[in-house]
């Protein structure tokens, strides 16, 4: 896998809001790794971060796809272009079914090693439903698909502000999303590596832990503390009639990660090459941030779930801010 | 995962010291620190009893550390007694050795590193509290001395006895050393108590206590542990819920809390004493949290298993805190001795007595 050099995630986040039309801002999410490395490095001009998509989800719903073609005919009258290289570099046409489109990913004229990544906040969740959905949008350059996953709708519980007018999700939220997307160890790889991909979202979930306690114990914060409570309440909001099932498994994934020495360890391998650069975290503090995600988040969203908690629930479930 | 790192004594007919719940089943798990085969074969027959109510997919493991029988001895004891026992029970029923750097010896389970890391620390404190340490002279001298930092007054043979549950010649041999240095003050009545300690003896005194205690050392392998005040209120919160009674705050906040003047600002880490419990609070404290062998590790956190009573404990609004000795006792093993011998130095109905 080829390292991409790292970017001050301040910058790359300015650099998208400038390109996006300002009438957008309004209805843009930044996740994954943009989102978690402005979150905790902005202000930090030591660390950076190694993506190459910036994920940019419009959001709600009902205006993901307008947003998101609106957004597209600018980048592409800018001279934005679509990434090359790839079997998805060309726009498919009329009569293609929307999961064989390409999806947006746009290069800035720049050069830069980096693309956006357009998506699509979900639909109400619907449990039969499946978890990755396809809208076609037609361009000027042809016809893409704005892809949509279930769990992403978590990414619009409360994101936090930039003064770029775009907002980025919250980590724990992205954590979340991550967890109840893999209950266990999935055998599908990366492209082009033979790490799996389960490993990298649920590496990705004990890496962004990770980082909120060390910013915690940094400025003497509770932060990592209110996770649980905050997951609760998301998913209370967002997916209100699976809330309880959804907590209940939620911490699936993380467990048999941290039972599977093999699956952590590349966990840890891909983290060390994305946000965890240069932290030096090797497998004990990786394995003992596992334990503390499962104390200190999993268990607790575990007992807000349960009935006789009920109380407990009404009383610490936090309610998005007024931004959310 | 559904890793159950549960250290309570399951209610079988033969309680096991602990079990592990991973993804290819159960596994019961049984310390024995011993030297004699006759136990070890009393404890894979106890085991076969345990298995034999149990689902087939658990297994049970004898772990023997720390042991002059070597490893093929035990494994030449385990390979008799599955002769001997139905094969569906003998398949299930392993044995293992634990070294003093840690490694765990065959066991089929030695390839799982959070497996071998909960044994590890379920095997320490197994060890160190399973057979109470019978109270001796120290113990007996801690007491006197604790006693007199209460600024309770003398006691009766009988009572020390009570307290320290010693016998007499124990309680009687160690009031005469202290009584043949002219530390003790005779009552008419036989009562004794302690009258006063030179600094050497204080020095003495802690070196002493310290070493009648076990030490178990956490470190954070993070490198983002709690402040020990933090540490401390997560304990308190759990004590909120009537849990971990016997478990409390000792070292520099435990000694701030007797005699707040004490010239320290920051405590370098938790010092905690426990009578009579095991260590399942830490991983309430700080689940991160791993136990080391190593006396030079960076402890974040350092559990003292102390014998005696639980007496001495005590409770405010504002925590759980170890008797004034443990907490001086820490502050000596920090190399605190100066703010020791001030804390001491501070009692009030000890001033005057002090050389």
């Amino acid at each position: 896998m080829k390292l991409s050099t790292p970017m001050s995630p301040q910058a790359v986040l300015k650099e998208v809001a400038v390109a996006l039309p300002p009438q957008s801002h309004q209805n843009v999410i930044i996740i994954g790794s943009l989102a978690a490395g402005y979150h905790f490095f902005t202000g930090d001009g030591t660390k950076g971060i190694r993506t190459k998509d910036i994920d940019c989800m419009f959001s709600p719903h009902t205006k993901a796809v307008a947003s998101a073609i609106q957004v597209t005919e600018q980048l592409l009258q800018a001279n934005w272009t679509q990434r090359q290289g790839t079997e998805w570099s060309t726009p498919g046409g009329p009569d293609d079914p929307a999961d064989k489109l390409p999806m947006v990913r746009l290069q800035p004229p720049t050069g830069s090693e980096w693309f956006l990544e357009l998506l699509g906040a979900p639909d109400t969740y619907q449990p039969d439903a499946p978890m990755k959905q396809y809208h076609a949008v037609k361009t000027s350059a042809g016809y893409f698909s704005i892809c949509s996953f279930g769990f992403l709708a978590l990414a619009e519980w409360d994101p936090l502000p930039t003064p770029f007018g775009v907002r980025v999700a919250r980590p724990e939220m992205m954590a979340l999303a991550n967890m109840l997307h893999h209950e266990r160890i999935g055998e599908a790889l990366m492209s082009d590596t033979n790490w799996k991909r389960s490993n990298k979202d649920l590496g990705r979930v004990l890496a962004l832990a990770y980082l909120a306690i060390q910013r915690d114990r940094n400025s003497n914060g509770a932060d990592f503390d209110e996770w649980a409570a905050r997951m609760w309440a998301a998913l209370n909001a967002k997916f209100p009639g699976q809330a309880h099932d959804l907590a209940k498994r939620a911490g699936n994934g993380i467990r048999m990660l941290l039972e599977s020495p093999t699956d952590l360890d590349q966990a840890l391998t891909i983290c060390n090459l994305g946000l965890l650069a240069s932290m030096e975290v090797d497998q004990a503090a990786f394995a003992a941030t596992g334990r503390r995600v499962i104390a200190e988040v999993i268990e607790p969203l575990e007992h807000l779930a349960t009935p006789h908690s009920e109380k407990a629930r009404t009383e610490r479930a936090p309610g998005p801010s007024p931004q959310g | 995962m559904s890793s159950n790192l549960n250290l309570q004594k399951r209610t079988t007919r033969y309680e096991v010291d602990g079990q592990w719940s991973g993804p290819n089943g159960m596994v019961l798990v049984e310390i024995r620190r011993s030297n004699n085969a006759r136990d070890i074969r009393d404890t894979l027959v106890s085991l076969a009893y345990v298995l034999s109510h149990e689902k087939s997919t658990v297994a049970a493991l004898c772990v023997v550390p720390k042991s002059r029988l070597s490893l093929s001895r035990l494994v030449h004891e385990l390979d008799q007694f599955r002769e001997v026992v139905i094969p569906d029970l003998a398949s299930r029923i392993h044995i293992a050795t634990i070294s003093d750097d840690g490694h765990l010896t065959g066991s089929p389970y030695d390839n799982n590193s959070e497996f071998l890391r909960w044994l590890i620390q379920l095997a320490t404190t197994e060890t160190a509290t399973i057979v109470p340490a019978r109270s001796n002279r120290q113990s007996v001298s801690s007491i006197l001395v604790q006693l007199w930092l209460r600024g309770e007054g003398p006691q009766s043979f009988k009572a020390l006895q009570h307290l320290c549950g010693a016998s007499y010649p124990t309680v009687s041999t160690a009031v005469k050393n202290l009584s043949d240095k002219g530390f003790i003050e005779h009552q008419s009545d036989r009562r004794v108590g302690l009258k006063y300690l030179t600094h050497d003896a204080w020095l003495t005194m802690f070196k002493a206590h310290s070493e009648n205690r076990k030490v178990l050392r956490f470190i954070d392998p993070t490198g983002q542990s709690r402040s020990p005040e933090s540490m401390a209120m997560r304990l308190f919160k759990l004590q909120e819920q009537d849990l971990f009674k016997n478990v409390a705050v000792g070292g520099v906040l435990g000694a701030k809390h007797y005699f707040p003047d004490l010239d320290i600002t920051a405590s370098p880490r938790l010092d905690i004493s426990v009578y009579g419990e095991g260590t399942e609070f830490v991983k309430k404290i700080d689940a991160a949290l791993e136990q080391t062998s190593n006396p030079q590790a960076n402890a974040v956190l350092v559990v003292h298993l102390v014998q005696g009573p639980a007496r001495f404990i005590e409770r405010d609004a504002s925590g759980t805190w170890a008797p004034e000795l443990e907490c001086l006792a820490d502050l000596f093993e920090l190399g605190l001795t100066r703010e020791a011998m001030e804390m001491v130095t501070s009692y009030p109905h000890k001033r005057g007595n002090q050389r």
